[in-house]
């Protein structure tokens, strides 16, 4: 796909995902504070 | 190449742009607080901007296109540590900090030192001087980025261009304060966002498309197209890709232009999402920035597009794609703006952390404690003014690949201020002793292994720095073994501890 090896696309776009899904996690989890 | 009055008018209309948010913006400044962090009262939006905009450098249009072009596939991990860096930041270190700063009215990262560590001279002027000298080096980067572009445009002498751009960032920075650096920086990261997101794909589409470019890139050596590099000579080895992943996440995350953000915002609810949607935005622009380093190997190869002959030349490449796939000279003159604009937007920051460092944590806090508001913010305007010529000295002559120097700023934030800020805010047993030790040997091992990487007296299988930041925790953790510790009161009211915050 894209011209790259499987591997490429496979740890790229994995690390991507997973970094997403982390940063989501945290923004989902976050309490509210009073300002 | 030579300007084309159109494309002048257009680098001019951006320049007297932002002069007027400087100018709009020295009328909010009252006080050292409204100077340092914007009286707290930067919203949503502008201070995700500010965040994107202060690791968004001159790397980023230059460097990662041309870093890219280099070293192909194997360099890709910079696109995912960078936009990282800004969540790492607001996570680990903005939460707690700006909870205590609230408390304590805190202006600088310097101050959080001076009460967790209890040394309001000693931590606090170390920090300070390691501080503006990391900047400086860093600052040199970027003036070396806006001279490519400006030079590139004008067909003007290297010295000419970086006159023009310094005097340009300077002057708002000085009368306008983050107020202006913050504004200003939303307009930048717009203009970076907009222009690069329209552009880069053109630049992939004259060399073929992606799918093409990773085709060619794969037939001229099959290893470039691999997540890492291996065997003899290689550089971007896993081991290596480690190191510099922590690097950059951490190091840029822990930089004192970065950080000093997190103190600006006028609501901790921010912190919820700024690091995703930072993450997105900054993402997108910069893989697009490196497959356009990418696409810039086949023009090359292809004898489509002929870089300069300069030591930089990779540095080039994205800027020689832009002119390829665009003839409209109105597209080069917006172009240009988009370069400026993001190395502008580090440049400004960088100066206003010097400026603040020197005269709130060095000349308020320990030369003159009894000098009143006024006189501070004149030796904050001067500081910001003096940073500027000592590094247009130091950018005069360019280093081989900008990208370089850069990374070689970040290595040395991280070697110095990563373990002191990490252990002060999540470890009860960390002690001043302790920390002065994990900075200055953070600071000084990472100038060594920098010197022995830099001079190659000896190949080093990871990053310089991390070399610097493994001395640093070492000696963190031995010295506060073995001092005492501090009171209960003090690391409560710090909020030290495992936990990155407490919700009642």
């Amino acid at each position: 796909m894209f011209g790259l090896p499987d591997i490429t696309i496979l740890v790229v776009g994995g690390a991507v995902l997973l970094i997403f899904i982390l940063l989501l996690l945290w923004a989902l989890s976050w309490k509210e504070v009073r300002a | 190449m030579m300007a084309e009055p159109l494309e002048i008018v257009l680098v001019t209309a951006y320049f007297v742009a932002m002069i007027a948010i400087g100018v709009w913006a020295s009328k909010k400044i009252q006080s050292m607080s409204d100077y340092v962090i914007a009286g707290r009262t930067l919203g949503f939006w502008v201070f995700t901007f500010l965040m994107i905009g202060s690791v968004a450098s001159g790397m980023s249009l230059l460097g990662v296109s041309g870093l890219g072009y280099k070293y192909a596939w194997p360099t890709i991990w910079e696109q995912l540590a960078v936009p990282l860096s800004i969540g790492f930041c607001i996570i680990f270190f903005g939460v707690k900090l700006y909870a205590i700063s609230k408390n304590s009215n805190f202006l600088t990262v310097q101050d959080y030192f001076a009460m967790r560590y209890e040394s309001e001279t000693g931590l606090r002027g170390l920090s300070a001087i390691a501080g503006i000298a990391v900047s400086l080096i860093y600052l040199a980067g970027q003036y070396t980025a806006i001279s490519i572009v400006l030079m590139w445009l004008f067909g003007i002498p290297h010295w000419i261009a970086l006159l023009l751009g310094a005097a340009i960032v300077t002057a708002y920075t000085v009368i306008g304060g983050l107020y202006a650096v913050a504004w200003t920086t939303l307009v930048q990261g717009l203009i970076l966002i907009v222009g690069v997101i329209i552009m880069a794909p053109f630049v992939i589409n004259a060399a073929g498309g992606f799918s093409a470019v990773n085709e060619y890139l794969g037939s001229l050596d099959p290893a470039s197209v691999l997540p890492w590099s291996s065997g003899q000579g290689a550089v971007f080895t896993p081991e290596y890709i480690v190191s510099f992943f922590v690097l950059l996440t951490i190091g840029l995350a822990c930089a004192p232009h970065v950080i000093n953000n997190v103190l600006a915002a006028k609501d901790a609810n921010y912190f919820k999402w700024t690091p995703l949607v930072a993450f997105i935005i900054y993402g997108v622009v910069m893989f697009l920035l490196k497959f356009s380093g990418f696409a810039g190997v086949v023009l090359v190869k292809e004898g489509i597009v002929t870089l300069p002959a300069v030591k930089n030349a990779s540095d080039f490449i994205f800027v020689y794609g832009v002119q390829h796939a665009f003839s409209s000279l109105v597209l080069w003159g917006v172009f240009a703006v988009i370069v400026l604009a993001a190395v502008m937007s580090t440049t400004d920051r960088l100066m206003l952390t010097i400026g603040t460092y020197f005269s709130w944590d060095i000349y308020k806090k320990i030369l003159r404690p009894t000098a009143s508001d006024d006189t501070v913010l004149k030796v904050s305007r001067i500081s910001v003014f003096s940073a500027a010529i000592v590094t247009l000295l130091m950018a005069l002559n360019p280093p081989d690949m900008l990208v370089w120097l850069i990374w070689a700023g970040i290595g040395i934030m991280f070697a110095t201020f990563a373990v002191p800020l990490l252990a002060g805010l999540y470890w009860r047993r960390a002690t001043r002793q302790g920390a002065i030790a994990a900075m200055a040997l953070g600071l000084g091992s990472a100038l060594v292994f920098g010197g022995i990487s830099y001079f190659k007296i000896a190949s080093l299988p990871v990053h310089f720095s991390l070399y610097g930041f493994f001395i640093a925790l070492g000696s963190m953790i031995v010295v506060s073994l073995l001092t005492r510790p501090h009171s209960e009161e003090v690391l409560n009211k710090t909020m030290t501890g495992w936990y990155i915050r407490k919700v009642e």
